[in-house]
């Protein structure tokens, strides 16, 4: 009667542990923890054969089978890598496999082990120290099929979460890969559009103003060229990682493309006047996440940003505005370096309006030629006309005959400034084999041409030159290549070689607007160049002005010391060319002597001596 | 064999005394110590926290209701007994505290911080903490069949107090295991025997038994008792009573696991440690003899196991209500442990309120009125 009634109780509790709930481990591990109580067990397990690959918290996986275990370890160890244990289980599980009995029992090195089968999904194994009497075994058949039964719909519920887990997450990865940058994780430009519309629209109820910063890495293009672009990569990923520090609810980051990231900050006031104020404090704190270097493989870099925002609602009525206007801030705030950040004003886009219609008439200009050569005359203190620089000039209707200058400058912004060298490069290179035929005077040493830095840095310029040279079959010290001692300094490494292949050559060098660039002997020393050039601002004024004096003194004693001609530039009056004659300069160019005028002009001089 | 380099007792509540047998301790060599003290000593709490943050090897144990030194019963005083080996302590606290009772968490924070293959440990906890037997079970589920004894500590006066020594200082609803470097031999004895046809438990949560054969627990529990004392029992002696009539849990392989109620609450049976449902348990009596033939022949039991001449120490834990059912006897079943077991150097332990042994499976159980003997 007693163990009827034991019977009946365990027989219970465990049936109403099974699917009290739909979670495998819990049930397992409550209907193991009772068996134990209950029964007197040194221990109990259920093992799972893993062909449905389930993931089971807590259970411990063997080459084939899940298995969880109460308690948890045998002899100080987890069950799993006890050998003995692990042997004597396996045993009794092979045993059972190879018949097709319910449950089976075995005398074994750790005790009694009487498994019964989980239909085809695996076993309950009790361990105890004497054989469990009959008719708790057969009382314990119904429960472990019931056991049986739920694991199955256990196994059944757990694939299909899993696959709605896995559908779920294919989804968010689509989802977020629709809405983020996939190399900063950052938002993409796709999304932050989207984000800034649904700000303007709220900005447009709520009546707040939010700013839309525009930023871009300075000086990024170097790191990408020369260290690659896997590192450019991680600087990246580092300059996002910073950002998204800021984020919050109120703040949005995005990478816009290549180094260029977006800031959006909603609801920053409903007065413009304070919205400008904590965005600009904003960007002292973005300015501030990059105060210490970014250190990517062992290397530092020390990274800073130029930084433009607009206001919108108040500055731009669309999203896309927004961008551009903030855009056209950043890029004056990289022309200006001015790092606090730069907010838009309509007159950034009246400018930029005027330069991409310059833009347009230069290109026409070229495509129409509707460029020509002036030359400028350089004459010898012996009153010999020796040389002359050729100037670039235009004729387009709204202003005839600008200046070199305004062309240069728009050019320089764009690489047109390369197809405008190359042409001043052909057009004085056949200007020059034009004199030669028609015979130059012995004195007559040559025609300087102005080179920019970008055309100086091309790989090909060398060749470039050489091919000009056989093309007008030109005698090579005919050509003299003007090359601004700033420039030279910034590009020191790149330019010397060219230099030193030029003079191979022939060709002859000259350095323009010299001492303004701080030149030291020590590089100078180390260039072939055939020519100095004193800057105008040196020139101008020059009898009444003795540091000017002083100045030029020195670069003539620098010229004759290192053997290079030096040529005073911008002479207008008398005085100072009597002023420079005395410092000991020979060379003079200036509207004392000469305006820049065309070809024909030069060629009329250079063949009929002053 | 777990090497004792120093030993002292008192029976004096004297803390210069308990200073002065400290720093003898840590002069003769100690690793660690165990101090016992009784619950009746007039010593601060404060005190006692100096002395164990200020010790320069940890000490461990605990306050109980009574110490047993050798074959005596100490109602004040202490016992210092000093071992060769530094133990691992692992410290839990807060232990009743129902976010530390979450089950995941639970088994989390027993495996951070015990080195579980370890194999031998002594337990000391305070009695009056709700989430003792929580804590036993899933020390069992973590460390499997490990060898145990535990004692729980206190007062009869059943406050919470601090009550366990720990090197943090006395602390109340705290669990101190203690890993012991060497094996731990134990056995237990009781001595209940059933007098009635078993009952089901139909209704319980943890201490709590509501219904007994689906009808009011109390209820069944009173009527069966009248019955068998054939008298009509009057309901304020509810615990004189209930402390000779505990109930049992009859486990598969035949162990008896002894309850004791120790309060109602309207129809409800409150008890010292977790009562299942679907339970089957019995109310047992317990004669003075039987409770000492019991432990008498546990001991030979411990004794043919391992030869008890290779351990320094006997640590016995038995329980306090034993001591009050057996008033004048109790003297007996200290002789008969002391004398039974012969040859041991150290024999030494406490009256606790509640205790715990490995089952005879070798789970860990939280036991009433029952004696757990450990050499090591």
């Amino acid at each position: 009667m007693n163990q009827a009634l034991f019977i009946i109780s365990l027989q219970h509790e465990l049936s109403m542990l099974i699917g009290s709930q739909l979670d495998l481990s819990l049930v397992c591990k409550r209907f193991l923890k009772v068996c134990n109580h209950r029964m007197s067990l040194n221990s109990c397990h259920v093992i799972l054969k893993n062909q449905n690959k389930l993931f089971l918290p807590n259970w411990h996986a063997t080459r084939k089978d899940l298995i969880y275990s109460m308690p948890k370890r045998f002899e100080g160890a987890p069950w799993t890598e006890s050998k003995l244990a692990m042997a004597q289980l396996d045993n009794i599980l092979e045993n059972h496999n190879r018949c097709e009995q319910a449950v089976i029992s075995k005398q074994s090195q750790l005790g009694v082990l009487t498994s019964f089968r989980l239909k085809d999904l695996g076993y309950l194994i009790l361990h105890t120290q004497v054989q469990v009497r009959d008719e708790l075994v057969h009382s314990l058949l119904p429960i472990t099929e019931k056991l049986a039964n739920f694991c199955y719909s256990c196994c059944i519920q757990q694939q299909l979460v899993a696959e709605m887990q896995a559908r779920e997450q294919a989804e968010h990865k689509i989802k977020h890969q629709a809405t983020h940058d996939s190399l900063t994780n950052l938002y993409n430009r796709e999304h932050i559009s989207v984000l800034i519309q649904q700000i303007a629209k709220h900005a447009e109820t709520n009546g707040t103003q939010s700013a839309l910063i525009f930023t871009d890495l300075n000086n990024f293009k170097p790191i990408n060229d020369t260290m690659g672009h896997a590192m450019g990569d991680q600087i990246l990923i580092q300059v996002a990682y910073r950002l998204h520090r800021l984020k919050n609810n109120k703040i949005h980051i995005a990478r816009f493309g290549g180094d260029e990231f977006i800031i959006v900050v909603s609801d920053l006031a409903q007065s413009v006047a304070e919205a400008r104020s904590k965005t600009f404090n904003f960007i002292e704190q973005v300015q501030q996440l990059f105060s210490l270097p970014i250190r990517v493989q062992a290397k530092s870099y020390q990274i800073s940003m130029s930084i433009g925002f607009c206001l919108f609602p108040y500055a731009a009525k669309t999203p896309a505005d927004a961008i551009t206007f903030a855009d056209i801030a950043m890029y004056e705030a990289k022309r200006s370096k001015i790092s606090a950040g730069i907010e838009y004003s309509p007159s950034m886009s009246e400018i930029l309006a005027t330069k991409a219609a310059n833009v347009e008439i230069v290109k026409q200009a070229l495509a129409n030629n509707g460029f020509a050569l002036f030359y400028q005359a350089q004459y010898h203190a012996n009153k010999q006309l020796i040389g002359a620089e050729a100037l670039i000039r235009w004729n387009h209707s709204s202003n005839e005959n600008s200046q070199a200058s305004e062309i240069i400058g728009i050019a320089e912004e764009n690489n047109l400034i390369l197809q405008i060298g190359d042409w001043v490069l052909d057009a004085a290179c056949g200007h020059i084999a034009q004199l030669e035929r028609r015979g130059l005077p012995t004195y007559f040493d040559a025609i300087s041409i102005n080179i920019s830095p970008k055309q100086l840095i091309t790989d090909n310029f060398f060749e470039k030159i050489q091919l000009l040279l056989k093309k007008h079959k030109i005698q090579n010290h005919h050509l003299k290549l003007e090359i601004t001692e700033n420039i030279l300094i910034e590009n020191f490494d790149q330019i010397v070689p060219v230099i030193k292949a030029l003079k191979s050559l022939g060709v002859q060098t000259s350095i323009d607007d010299f001492g303004t660039g701080y030149s030291s002997l020590t590089y100078l020393k180390s260039l072939p160049v055939d020519e100095l050039k004193i800057d105008r601002n040196f020139v101008v004024g020059i009898h009444n002005n003795p540091e000017s004096q002083a100045i030029a003194q020195m670069i003539i004693a620098l010229g004759n010391t290192l053997n290079m001609q030096v040529l005073a530039e911008g002479i207008e009056d008398e005085a100072e060319l009597i002023c420079l004659k005395a410092l000991g300069c020979h060379l003079f160019q200036g509207y004392y002597f000469a305006k820049p005028a065309p070809f024909e002009h030069l060629a009329g001089s250079v063949l009929q001596p002053i | 064999m777990v090497a004792v380099v120093y030993s002292w007792h008192s029976e004096q509540s004297d803390l210069s005394e308990l200073y002065q047998a400290i720093i003898a301790a840590e002069q003769a060599g100690a690793g660690c110590i165990l101090l016992l003290a009784c619950a009746e000593n007039d010593i601060d709490s404060q005190d006692y926290d100096q002395l164990l943050t200020s010790a320069n090897c940890a000490i461990f144990g605990g306050i109980y209701p009574g110490l047993f030194w050798q074959n005596k019963l100490l109602r004040k005083g202490h016992i210092v007994i000093a071992y060769q080996a530094k133990f691992s302590l692992h410290l839990f606290t807060d232990i009743s505290h129902p976010e530390q009772l979450n089950d995941v968490k639970l088994e989390q924070t027993i495996e951070e911080q015990l080195d579980c293959s370890q194999q031998n440990y002594l337990i000391f906890s305070d009695s009056n903490a709700s989430g003792l037997e929580t804590y036993i079970e899933k020390l069992y589920l973590c460390l499997g069949a490990a060898k145990v004894i535990g004692s729980g500590a206190g007062s009869l006066s059943f406050d919470a107090r601090p009550c366990i020594f720990t090197p943090r200082g006395m602390l109340a609803d705290a669990l101190l295991v203690v890993a012991l470097p060497h094996p731990l031999s134990t056995t237990t004895a009781h001595g209940w025997e059933a007098i009635s046809d078993p009952f089901l438990v139909t209704s319980a949560e943890h201490h709590n038994v509501h219904s007994i054969n689906y009808k009011s627990a109390f209820d069944v529990y009173w009527s069966a008792v009248e019955k068998l004392t054939g008298q009509k029992l009057n309901t304020s002696e509810f615990t004189r009573i209930a402390q000779q009539f505990p109930l049992g849990i009859l486990s598969e392989s035949g162990q008896m696991i002894v309850r004791d109620p120790v309060k109602t609450n309207g129809n409800t049976l409150v008890f010292v440690g977790d009562m299942p449902n679907n339970s089957l348990i019995y109310i047992l009596q317990g004669k003075p003899k039987h409770l000492i033939n019991d432990v008498k022949e546990k001991t030979l039991t411990l004794k043919s196991a391992m030869p008890l001449s290779e351990f320094d120490s006997l640590f016995i834990v038995d329980c306090v209500s034993r001591a009050i059912i057996m008033e004048d006897q109790f003297k007996q079943e200290l002789d008969v442990i002391y004398n039974t077991a012969g040859r041991v150097k150290y024999t030494y332990g406490a009256l606790s309120i509640g205790e715990v042994a490995n089952s005879l499976s070798g789970a860990f159980v939280l036991l009433n009125k029952s004696t757990v003997l450990g050499a090591f």
